[in-house]
């Protein structure tokens, strides 16, 4: 592992896995897989499932490496994990499984970023359940707009990178992300007594 | 959603209804796409001109942008595990195409490919040295052929399966040798009667077969009965123990009469004193014959191999280049 050249080591890395080192492919899974995991979090809302999809992805990830030719790494693992998380989806709609429960809860204890950042209990109180019902608010959209959502809103990525993991046109995500979010703010307007004052939307709109 | 394509020339009056939810959306992807800047500059422009006028599209910008704000801080959720791939997965190739898992295949297998080639070929080197040093003095003639027969004075037994030989001596062995004789005078055509007869002939004929067959006599009328009347014709076998000698040796000797007309160049050959060298080579044309065969089976079979493998190894090279 050269600490020079970082992008060059992760092509290292990904040529060794083509040639089939499952040990160098997990130098790639362990780079890569929080940032997977918590796409597959935020996208399916429940620890078990996004566990599971992010297994399934960085299994798929590593059968079909040597389709892999180039660009981002990181684009191509997050369709990857993407195209997991939509068939679950697809799955849960003919079986509906999602209760309110599921959204949040589980790993706020275990959750360093949520317990180190000098907050008080009742900040922290407040931030978990405004995360719980932000997530329940995602988990209302249909499956297009909300990995279209996590993509840019969770992940950061552009229209073009988004664009490229979902396979459709750049005018398509800005469609679809703007519906989502269109939905998701309705969806925090109606729930506004489970937010904290704080993040209300409309907190100063006299209506 | 309808407005996509009217966006640009339907913005205000979307915002004049605002509150009719069919074109909200419109408004939203404008909103939306400025939030990311997407917008182009005319787009923009314009968007930010309605903006400045009108306080409840503000609103409806701000709502957005907090909405996306709150989507943005959601924390990283914890990983409960790792998600490493165990090693087994290593026998779990990657897919897409039948091509891509063969060359693949190849790739890993380069320097055993390239091993194999080299020890085939290494072993077809040995073999067609082999072949030439040593099948070459046998399908010469003459001159070469007497070595062989000559260094032993009881040659014949190096010839003619030597293992007999020193069995005929004991009880029990000397039943094989006669049933061996008797076996063979039953498929006696032309051809196939040469080699074993000589070798059998020349066995008790010439050095041994007067010692010998007198101390097997006694022993074999014992044995024989038994075997006798299973395996041999009822022409052949003797009642009485003590004629079956006369019956060998009568045989035998009708048999060289006949090996001797119908192979003439024998008896050129050997000129080494004792007669039972025209027998010796006489085997040795058809024994020479199988030799050549094994040889050449051996020197294709080793050459198929060697190009297979040395494809094998040139397509695995080519594939672990990619």
């Amino acid at each position: 592992m050269s600490p020079l050249d970082p992008l060059q080591d992760e092509r290292n890395l990904i040529r060794a896995a083509q040639q089939g080192q499952v040990e160098a492919f997990n130098d790639l899974v362990l780079a890569y897989q929080q940032q997977i995991y918590n796409l597959a979090y935020r996208i399916l809302g429940d620890p078990a499932s996004a566990a599971d999809a992010t297994q399934e992805a960085f299994l798929s990830a590593f059968r079909n490496i040597r389709a892999f030719r180039g660009g981002s790494f990181a684009s191509w693992l997050m369709r990857i994990v993407s195209n997991a998380c939509y068939d679950e989806l697809r799955r849960r709609r003919r079986r509906p499984v999602v209760s309110w429960e599921e959204f949040g809860e589980p790993d706020e204890e275990a959750n360093p970023m949520l317990m180190d950042h000098g907050e008080s209990v009742v900040e922290r109180a407040e931030r978990r359940e405004l995360e719980r019902v932000v997530q329940a608010g995602i988990m209302t959209l249909p499956p297009d707009q909300r990995i279209t959502l996590v993509l840019s809103d969770v992940q950061g990525l552009s229209y073009q990178e988004i664009a490229n993991i979902m396979g459709v046109a750049i005018g398509t995500v800005k469609s679809r992300l703007a519906r989502a979010r269109s939905r998701l703010r309705d969806y925090l307007r109606q729930h506004a007594e489970l937010l904290p004052s704080l993040y209300r939307l409309e907190s100063e709109d006299a209506k | 959603m309808k407005g996509q394509s009217t966006k640009t020339g339907g913005d205000r009056r979307h915002l004049k209804k605002r509150g009719g939810r069919p074109d909200v959306s419109t408004c939203d992807e404008q909103l939306s796409a400025y939030l990311d800047g997407q917008l182009g500059p005319t787009e923009r422009a314009r968007l930010e001109a309605q903006l400045a006028t009108d306080p409840t599209l503000r609103a409806e910008l701000e709502a957005l942008q907090r909405t996306v704000a709150l989507v943005r801080m959601l924390s990283r959720a914890p990983l409960p595990r790792n998600f490493l791939l165990p090693q087994m997965v290593k026998a779990v190739q990657p897919r897409g195409g039948s091509t891509a898992k063969w060359s693949l295949y190849l790739a890993d297998r380069l320097t055993w490919f390239a091993a194999a080639t080299a020890a085939v070929a290494a072993m077809l080197v040995v073999v067609v040295t082999g072949h030439l040093l040593l099948a070459r003095p046998a399908a010469a003639p003459g001159p070469l052929t007497p070595p062989i027969p000559v260094p032993g004075d009881e040659a014949p037994v190096e010839e003619t399966k030597p293992v007999e030989m020193p069995m005929a001596g004991t009880e029990e062995m000397a039943v094989t040798p006669e049933v061996r004789l008797f076996g063979v005078p039953p498929t006696p055509t032309a051809e196939s009667a040469i080699a074993p007869t000589d070798e059998i002939s020349g066995v008790p004929m010439i050095a041994e077969a007067p010692s010998l067959a007198p101390r097997q006599i006694p022993t074999e009328s014992k044995v024989l009965p038994d075997l006798e009347t299973p395996h041999v014709p009822g022409t052949l076998s003797p009642s009485p123990s003590v004629e079956e000698p006369h019956l060998q040796v009568e045989t035998y000797v009708t048999e060289p009469e006949v090996q001797g007309e119908v192979a003439a160049p024998p008896p050129l050959v050997v000129s080494p004193e004792q007669s039972q060298g025209p027998r010796v080579t006489l085997a040795e044309p058809s024994r020479s014959f199988e030799l050549a065969g094994v040889w050449l089976a051996l020197e294709v079979g080793l050459g198929v191999l060697l190009a297979i493998l040395a494809v094998a190894t040139v397509l695995a090279w080519r594939a672990q280049r990619k």
